[in-house]
């Protein structure tokens, strides 16, 4: 399907911004450029995400299971905390969004690993069991691997957006 | 690293970038979504008709797989439902055992336990007096491998007889399962043997296939 190929392509590119954070802030080499559009571009990543998640539920008529509820739980009040935050400059949001981050990458951890042995969850459920394979891009971005990409990237973005400009290169 | 917070200046970046994304991402996917659809079967005509003799199993498939199954010498229900070139196929009654693998195409563990079938079909390890019937169940046709008769020949499956469950899994109920996958062993003289839900493995397997084969 022509729009899980250009949602995976989303996915993909946020899970390069995503390794492009990480490197600079294990490096402590942050650009002040990228600590100032840091919070925007979560926002950004967290309303792809909750879109994303919507066209699946909505249009496409993928019902999410249990466990994709409890990824949005974690996911969809990020476009309102990380729009806040970016809105008015606040870079201690990490103390909020991090801990909702790592409780969505808690489930979709279980669930990529339900999804690749779908066994360990038991027989399927008839009605919608977590296991279904709804989307399968480029061989490994199902929904809940876009969701831990989705949480991975809002950590960064948050941890970016905290570091110190007075030790980041201009 | 130190962290400093500043709320002085709102940041018109997120709101013009905010507003630009909800406008392209719903334009890519309405301009992407427009003329999808592949011309697939639809669910009356992949779902069979099923017609059902005698009491369904009235006991469902215990909970506690360490129970033994109550079910085990009660008469199998006679089933007459259709394979996908139309025919007939009867199964219960007395006659030929016949082992059950209840498949639904979108469920990963059925799709687990393709390849363990596939290497018994293909190892000669149905015993000549064992018929193994594959049922097609959960049909619907929102869900991944639709239709499912491609899905099964794609596994290497296509010469296995296979019957049409009809919608809502009357089948499947008649023999009190309710996940998938799901098996009952029907005895030569109509009795059912036993029934299992869940991933089998080969060992598994074999053993429900010399059930069938020892009736």
């Amino acid at each position: 399907m022509v729009v899980n190929r250009f949602v995976g392509l989303l996915a993909i590119l946020t899970l390069v911004v995503t390794v492009a954070a990480v490197v600079a802030l294990v490096t402590r080499r942050v650009p002040v450029w990228a600590r100032d559009v840091a919070l925007p571009v979560g926002t950004l990543i967290a309303l792809g995400a909750t879109l994303g998640s919507l066209y699946y539920s909505e249009v496409a008529g993928y019902p999410p299971c249990t466990l994709c509820w409890y990824q949005r739980i974690a996911i969809y009040p990020q476009v309102v905390v990380l729009g806040v935050a970016a809105w008015r400059r606040d870079r201690e949001v990490w103390r909020t969004s991090i801990p909702l981050a790592l409780i969505g990458i808690a489930f979709s951890v279980w669930h990529i690993v339900i999804e690749q042995v779908p066994s360990l969850a038991g027989p399927c459920d008839p009605s919608n069991p977590c296991t279904i394979l709804w989307v399968e891009e480029f061989g490994f971005l199902t929904i809940p691997t876009m969701a831990l990409v989705t949480g991975a990237a809002l950590i960064a973005s948050t941890l970016l957006a905290r570091t110190d400009p007075d030790r980041s290169p201009r | 690293m130190s962290a400093k917070s500043s709320t002085s200046t709102p940041n018109r970046l997120v709101l013009a970038l905010v507003g630009l994304a909800l406008v392209a991402f719903v334009g890519v996917v309405a301009f992407l979504s427009a003329g999808e659809g592949a011309d697939l079967p639809s669910l009356d005509e992949v779902a069979g008709a099923v017609t059902i003799d005698g009491e369904p199993i009235p006991v469902p498939y215990p909970e506690d797989t360490a129970t033994p199954d109550p079910a085990v010498g009660l008469p199998a229900p006679v089933i007459t439902a259709l394979d996908y070139a139309d025919q007939p196929v009867t199964i219960g009654g007395e006659g030929r055992a016949q082992v059950l693998v209840f498949l639904a195409h979108w469920c990963p563990v059925c799709a687990q336990e393709l390849p363990t079938l596939r290497s018994i079909v293909d190892a000669a390890g149905v015993p000549d007096e064992v018929d193994l019937v594959l049922v097609t169940t959960g049909l619907d046709p929102g869900r991944p491998n639709w239709p499912p008769q491609q899905w099964l020949e794609d596994a290497g499956l296509g010469s296995v007889t296979t019957v049409r469950d009809g919608a809502g899994d009357p089948m499947m109920r008649a023999f009190g399962l309710r996940a998938y996958p799901a098996w009952a062993v029907v005895g030569a003289d109509g009795t059912l043997l036993a029934r299992r839900q869940g991933l089998l493995p080969a060992v598994g397997v074999a053993q429900l296939l010399d059930a069938a084969a020892a009736s």
